[in-house]
């Protein structure tokens, strides 16, 4: 559908200004024909009434005495008018005493009406017809018809019609030519205005300007415009300065980042090094002197010495535990899809290997597969089983279970005891470094184990936390890339229902179970 | 067990002594050589230096070279002694302090032959040195 709102500006202009233009000719031309024409009726009028009268005054004797000649004559008298096609006159008894008619035989009086009506005064589309009363002295005595043909008065209106057609179109026309070449005055700034509009949007070069042609309001909006791009250009400056200068920024933090990585493999590398050939020395050397000089020494001595070599060994355990630590925070992550259930095993068997009296109820649930880098999880395994191991030793019958359950859609793994466990209030310090919840005599370590375990879940985007009754047990659950069901959600599964969940005993979530034990 | 000269590569003096007592414990009766750098190493393998007028072609039935050495370290002297045809094919053991990986990954790609990680525990030490010590020494042929 057509609609003015899709035109292009100048095709807008020009509708406006021809149609206005149009609207104005015709208004003016029909004015001009209607006034024509009115003056036109009316000088006929005028014309014809007063040629009646004279006519009807002379006639005045002649009725009198009834001098059908002179009527004749009189009636006659407007022959030579080319107009007039009749002319009758009668008698107050409406009989024709002389007529005259350009259209019929004489004899048939064909043009004259019968019964005139007195005072006729009428227009249609071929004829004007007047009738004039012959008073004398107050008395009527007959009457005066003429007919006048209106054909020269309409062909004269014809013409005048053309001539002010014809006018009009070139009107138009001189309209339509001034206002094309005007309307660029409006239009070329704006389509220039235009143009420079698109092109900033197109190539976003906010160097561009649009010129000023005109100073009206276009002018004023090509300035606005211009001044728009000028704090545009400026701001995109400044975004592009910062971007660039972010860019250095982050490359200089990252260098920082790579050196002070460098430097911590570097320590660590010489920690690794250079702290233990001295503890090897003190550990070698001791047992030298035990073996070479034992017999000089007394039982004081030879514990003295024993106590050296133990606590050399220890810082040993101490140094390997540290630089594990920083190890799996900068080992890169290779994440591979595997069998936890099966290295369990393993670790399960090695831990077995090495201490081959203990007797423990080990339940693994089978085919466990995970996602995760193999070496780090194993490490934290080792760390949460070799615990598990430990702090079960002084239990009559030890068990230690591992598996996993879901809940709300998250997979928790977890390695359970029936050990010591520890008090839930000292929880909060389980993960970090250094920090112990039994004493050394009880169950040796180097309280970093667990803070690499921490590390480790941390890296794979896990959580880590742990439950325990003292005397009773503990249970450490983990998520690997995934996080702990929070405390508002509801449990969605319940024992039994999903194979999945079950773990070997068919328990749920192991902690649940622990008082019972 | 062969009589071949053992050369052992070690700056450190008390590495130095524990490692002599760890191979006398292991029952070695071989000559055992000590060079106290890297380039110390080369020159007496190479017969330079110090050490000129000695015949490279008897080279040691096996080399327990430190990785951190001072002047040119454990990995140089193992690159070295393997790009030479001479020496190429002399089983060496890697000694280190370290448990880094990273260690034992270029050691075993400059051809080591074995790896010994360091124990603080001596006696631990005194086992590995033993078993290496009997398969280097003993067991292992190597041509000649």
């Amino acid at each position: 559908m057509f609609n003015i709102k899709y035109l292009p500006i100048k095709k807008k202009l020009s509708m406006i200004i021809m149609t206005s233009a149009l609207l104005a000719v015709v208004l003016l031309s029909s004015v001009f024909v209607v006034y024509e024409y009115i003056s036109l009726r009316n000088s006929i009028i005028k014309e014809f009434s007063t040629t009646s009268k004279i006519i009807a005054n002379r006639s005045h004797a002649a009725l009198l005495f009834s001098d059908k000649a002179t009527l004749q004559e009189n009636v006659d008298s407007l022959k030579i008018h080319d107009d007039v096609t009749a002319t009758c006159l009668y008698n107050e008894a409406d009989d024709i005493l002389a007529f005259f008619s350009k259209n019929a035989h004489p004899e048939t009086k064909a043009d004259c009406p019968i019964h005139p009506s007195r005072n006729l005064n009428h227009f249609d589309d071929k004829y004007y017809q007047i009738s004039q009363p012959i008073v004398v002295d107050g008395e009527p005595m007959g009457l005066l018809y003429i007919k006048v043909s209106l054909r020269s008065l309409n062909g004269h209106l014809s013409t005048y019609v053309i001539a002010t057609a014809v006018f009009s179109l070139i009107i138009i026309l001189a309209v339509f030519i001034f206002s094309s070449y005007l309307q660029n005055f409006i239009t070329t700034p704006l389509l220039l205005l235009k143009n420079t509009a698109r092109q900033v949007t197109k190539n976003k070069d906010y160097t561009l300007r649009a010129s000023k042609e005109s100073h009206d309001e276009i002018g004023d909006m090509v300035d606005t415009f211009n001044e728009m791009l000028a704090t545009l250009q400026e701001q995109n400056k400044t975004i592009i300065d910062d971007a660039e200068s972010l860019e250095l920024k982050v490359g200089e933090r990252t260098k920082e980042l790579a050196i002070a990585n460098q430097e911590l493999e570097a320590f660590s590398y010489s920690v690794s090094h250079d702290l233990r050939s001295p503890l090897r020395a003190i550990d070698g050397f001791s047992k030298a002197l035990l073996e070479d000089y034992g017999h000089e020494l007394n039982h004081t001595a030879h514990d003295y010495l024993k106590r050296v070599r133990k606590a050399s060994q220890k810082m040993g355990e101490l140094i390997s535990s540290l630089l594990q630590l920083s190890r799996v925070t900068r080992k890169e992550l290779k994440d591979t899809h595997f069998d936890l259930s099966d290295m369990v095993m393993t670790i399960v068997h090695q831990l077995q290997e090495q201490d081959p009296e203990r007797i423990i109820d080990i339940q693994i649930q089978p085919e466990m597969y995970i996602m995760g880098d193999e070496q780090l999880i194993e490490v934290a395994l080792d760390n949460l089983i070799g615990n598990a191991w430990k702090y079960s030793k002084y239990e009559k019958f030890p068990k230690i279970e591992i598996g996993y359950y879901i809940e709300n859609g998250h997979t928790i793994y977890f390695v359970k005891d029936n050990g010591a466990g520890f008090d839930n209030k000292y929880s909060k310090n389980l993960f970090t470094a250094f920090q112990r919840l039994h004493s050394p005599e009880q169950f040796e370590g180097t309280g970093i184990g667990l803070a690499t375990v921490f590390r480790i879940i941390q890296r794979h985007h896990g959580e880590i936390w742990a439950k325990s009754v003292l005397d009773e047990g503990a249970t450490f659950y983990f998520t690997l890339y995934d996080n702990r069901p929070q405390a508002g959600e509801t449990k969605s599964f319940s024992s039994g229902t999903n194979p999945d969940i079950k773990t070997n005993t068919g328990k749920t979530n192991p902690a649940e179970n622990n008082g019972n034990e | 067990m062969n009589s071949g000269t053992i050369l052992l590569v070690e700056d450190n003096p008390d590495d130095e002594i524990l490692a002599l007592r760890a191979l006398k414990k292991a029952q070695t009766k071989n000559n055992v050589v000590v060079t106290r750098d890297g380039q110390e190493a080369l020159d007496y393998i190479f017969g330079k230096g110090k050490y000129n007028g000695r015949n490279p072609d008897e080279t040691p039935q096996v080399i327990f070279l430190d990785i951190k050495l001072p002047k040119l370290n454990g990995l140089e002297v193992l690159k070295n002694i393997r790009e030479d045809e001479r020496t190429s094919l002399i089983p060496i053991v890697l000694l280190t302090s370290s448990d880094e990986e990273r260690d034992m990954i270029d050691g075993y790609k400059l051809g080591a032959n074995s790896y010994i990680n360091k124990p603080v525990d001596f006696d631990e030490f005194i086992e590995q040195v033993k078993v290496l010590g009997k398969y280097w020494l003993g067991f292992n042929k190597t041509p000649h």
